[in-house]
């Protein structure tokens, strides 16, 4: 080989490795989001879109992979995704639907699912044509998936008003999923860029008056890091540098170009949550109309109430004291909550006091047991209390201060002081409002208290008496029925919505059934698969099936009124012929003979107050 | 009587000494995929699996330049005996450095990033360039 090649070879060699240093150093300049792209086809529908210094979760994954790996595994990962055969739950094959006149034709063409409804656009005479709209859009994964399709204005997008329930593996009105009258209008054209997209997604831009209709743009689909970490983009480019990234691995200091929520003090930490889980309203009309254009000026780490204020009262989302009885908006009651409230700040309760947003490796627990709640270990017991409330880890202390057994669930702190108060989904959730249990909530706010949402089966002047025998709490007036019959049963006949789809969740909640017997339930949950709310009905229908005799009781909740009626009579007789062991206590509206006490039950189940609900998202 | 020079054997030895090592240390990497070992496998070891499959790779390679570092002396193609010495040396030390560094790289992750064991590499880099370049250079006036 002769010199000049020799050196030509050299040359080359040591070209490539300055290469290399040289593009890593450009590409370190380099803003990261510009390797983002939307789809080109999507015209129609909301896109991600990078920029505003955002860098999506992508960019986090390199350096954080256990945690990109345990938020994968979350229901805020999956809470909006495209629509492709790998994300949808639900089943699109040639299915034919009709609730309250409105029929669904559900179709999966190749890799897309379709849907033939009525054009909900068309307002002129006659019937309103039928139309195919390709699904484009799911909101949710865990209990639900729901489904949006283009309007065809913009980006605009409308809600399928029927939604997949994913443990029963079936199709449901979406009057169902939430606590709402059958006849309420939910409103489904453009809900999803006009107020779903502003908490199931990240980095929403509403862009609600664009020239050509709604243009809405987000940086991300779902709950991604930047909603809980603030946008990432100074993050990224300042960890480039590795000895930067060297100096914080061996500090312990944070690092200052990114939000970690469990850093912050505890009240600005909560409010990194509270941006959706909370009602809020934003505070003045230029922050409205910002918002309509560019959304939330709020970033993870900023102080929430700067922007928006926190609402205690409105609609039928709160029990008229003001607590939530919506599920979801936990951090509007924590603001109620003395822990967080009135506590000083280093003993000041957070939300991540008992949640643990990324699953911890020790943790034992299967990951769908984790993510179902996302507790850290232990927090679904005691300890979630007994971390401040020290004292009561002590077995007879605790015995003391509840008059129940350690290892029973009257001795469990969150049975007692965050009761099951809050509805979503086809469920009740804690209220996350820690409070004192009384009887005086229920009688003056109609809220069920935690004694009788356990004791089922006795009166709330029984309660009251405990309480006041117990810790002192003033006895307040009862009327005639609330002194004669069970809270339980009063909460099914004659109670609201709310109280009715808590009364039937209770009945099929193993505490209350081991506290309360079941016998006496029946005739309720009977009466209770004939109520005017598909929640109620579904719920009612459900804890009917955990109890003796009823395990392979069918009926169907969206059955027409006839069959409802039938099913209720069905149940009764089925129970007149058992036999049962049960107490018949006239506060359970038994005779001695264990006969149902036709007559209360019917003036009971006619003083119903049929106040509209609205439980919805 | 051997007249075989004392650095070919040694490289002949280090290389397939090396090379069982390496080869070892492949086969206990594919034993930890087989029992799907969280510590190696999980999303959140993904540096720790990357370092220690780059160790493996590396040793193994290495291993053999060793050898045909030796085969080149062998068939008198290094050239003078002083540059010769220096490659040698040169690949020996990289031959150690490189695969351990990743090795060390990969005993504590921090996320995204090897522990500070892997700025080994970068040195073993220079050596090992250095030391092919050397090696290319005497085999060419050779």
């Amino acid at each position: 080989m002769t010199t000049t090649g020799r050196s030509l070879l050299a040359a080359g060699s040591g070209l490539t490795v300055v290469l290399a240093l040289v593009l890593a150093c450009a590409d370190g300049r380099r803003a990261w989001n510009v390797a983002v792209t939307a789809p080109p086809a999507a015209t129609d529908r909301p896109i991600e879109r990078a920029g505003r210094n955002y860098v999506r979760s992508d960019a986090c994954r390199a350096c954080h992979p256990r945690e990109y790996d345990t938020w994968s595994d979350t229901f805020h990962r999956t809470m909006t995704q495209e629509v492709t055969p790998e994300t949808v739950l639900a089943d699109f094959d040639d299915v034919e639907l009709e609730f309250y006149g409105r029929r669904f034709v559900l179709e999966r063409r190749g890799d897309e699912f379709w849907v033939e409804v009525e054009d909900i656009t068309y307002d002129g005479p006659g019937v309103r044509p039928r139309v195919w709209r390709q699904i484009v859009l799911a909101t949710g994964s865990h209990h639900f998936q729901s489904f949006w399709y283009p309007e065809g204005e913009g980006r605009k997008l409308d809600f399928l008003g029927v939604c997949w329930r994913v443990d029963e593996a079936r199709w449901m009105p979406v009057h169902a999923a939430f606590l709402i009258p059958p006849d309420y209008d939910l409103g489904y054209r453009g809900r999803w860029n006009t107020g779903c997209h502003v908490c199931h997604t990240v980095g929403g831009e509403p862009r609600l008056d664009g020239p050509n209709g709604m243009d809405t743009h987000v940086s991300e689909f779902g709950i991604a890091c930047e909603a809980c970490h603030g946008r990432g983009e100074e993050h990224v480019l300042a960890n480039r540098n590795p000895l930067r990234r060297y100096g914080l691995h061996e500090g312990n200091e944070p690092d200052p170009t990114i939000v970690d929520p469990r850093d912050l003090p505890a009240d600005r930490g909560s409010q990194v949550c509270g941006q959706c889980h909370a009602f809020t309203n934003l505070k003045t009309e230029e922050l409205k109309q910002e918002w309509r254009e560019s959304g939330f000026t709020y970033d993870a780490g900023d102080d929430l109430t700067e922007s928006r204020a926190f609402l205690f009262e409105g609609d039928s989302f709160f029990w008229k004291d003001g607590m939530v009885r919506l599920a979801g908006r936990e951090f509007t009651q924590f603001l109620r909550t003395p822990c967080f409230v009135d506590a000083p700040p280093e003993e000041q309760m957070s939300c991540f006091s008992c949640h643990r947003m990324h699953q911890d490796p020790a943790d034992p627990r299967p990951m769908e047991v984790w993510r179902a709640d996302m507790l850290e270990v232990g927090m679904d017991t005691n300890r979630g209390c007994t971390q401040c409330h020290a004292e009561y880890a002590d077995t007879k202390a605790l015995e003391e201060h509840t008059h129940h057994a350690s290892d029973s669930t009257g001795s469990s702190c969150y049975n007692c002081h965050m009761p099951y108060t809050s509805w979503s989904l086809l469920g009740a959730c804690r209220s996350h409002q820690v409070d004192e249990p009384g009887v005086q909530a229920t009688v003056q706010a109609g809220r069920p208290n935690a004694c009788n949402l356990c004791h089922l089966d006795r009166t709330l002047a029984w309660s009251s008496k405990h309480l006041k025998d117990w810790w002192g709490v003033p006895r307040p007036k009862l009327d005639d029925d609330q002194r004669d019959f069970a809270a339980g049963v009063l909460w099914a006949l004659e109670g609201d919505a709310a109280q009715r789809a808590l009364a039937a969740w209770h009945m099929g909640w193993e505490p209350a059934r081991e506290a309360s017997g079941t016998d006496w339930m029946v005739p309720l949950l009977a009466q209770l698969l004939e109520d005017p709310y598909e929640a109620v009905r579904f719920t009612a229908g459900r804890s009917l099936r955990g109890l003796p005799g009823f395990a392979d009781f069918e009926h169907d909740f969206l059955a027409d009124e006839s069959r409802r009626a039938a099913a209720n009579a069905a149940v009764r007789s089925a129970w007149e012929a058992q036999e049962r062991s049960g107490e018949k206590r006239a506060e359970l509206l038994l005779t001695s003979e264990g006969e149902l006490q036709r007559e209360t039950f019917q003036r009971l189940l006619l003083e119903r107050d049929d106040t509209p609900v609205i439980l919805s998202e | 009587m051997d007249t075989t020079p004392a650095y070919v054997r040694r490289h002949l030895a280090v290389g397939w000494w090396s090379l069982l090592l390496f080869l070892s240390l492949g086969a206990s990497l594919e034993v930890m995929h087989g029992f799907k070992l969280g510590f190696y496998l999980s999303v959140a070891n993904d540096t720790r699996r990357l370092m220690w499959t780059l160790a493996h790779a590396h040793g193994t390679l290495l291993s053999i330049v060793h050898i045909a570092f030796a085969a080149t002396v062998g068939l008198g193609g290094a050239g003078d005996p002083a540059w010769r010495r220096a490659a040698s040396k040169l690949l020996i030390a990289a031959g150690i450095l490189l695969p351990l560094g990743f090795f060390l790289g990969g005993l504590v992750v921090w996320g995204g990033d090897p522990w500070i064991g892997v700025l080994l590499v970068p040195l073993a880099a220079v050596l090992l360039f250095l030391g092919v370049l050397l090696t290319a250079g005497n085999v060419a006036r050779s």
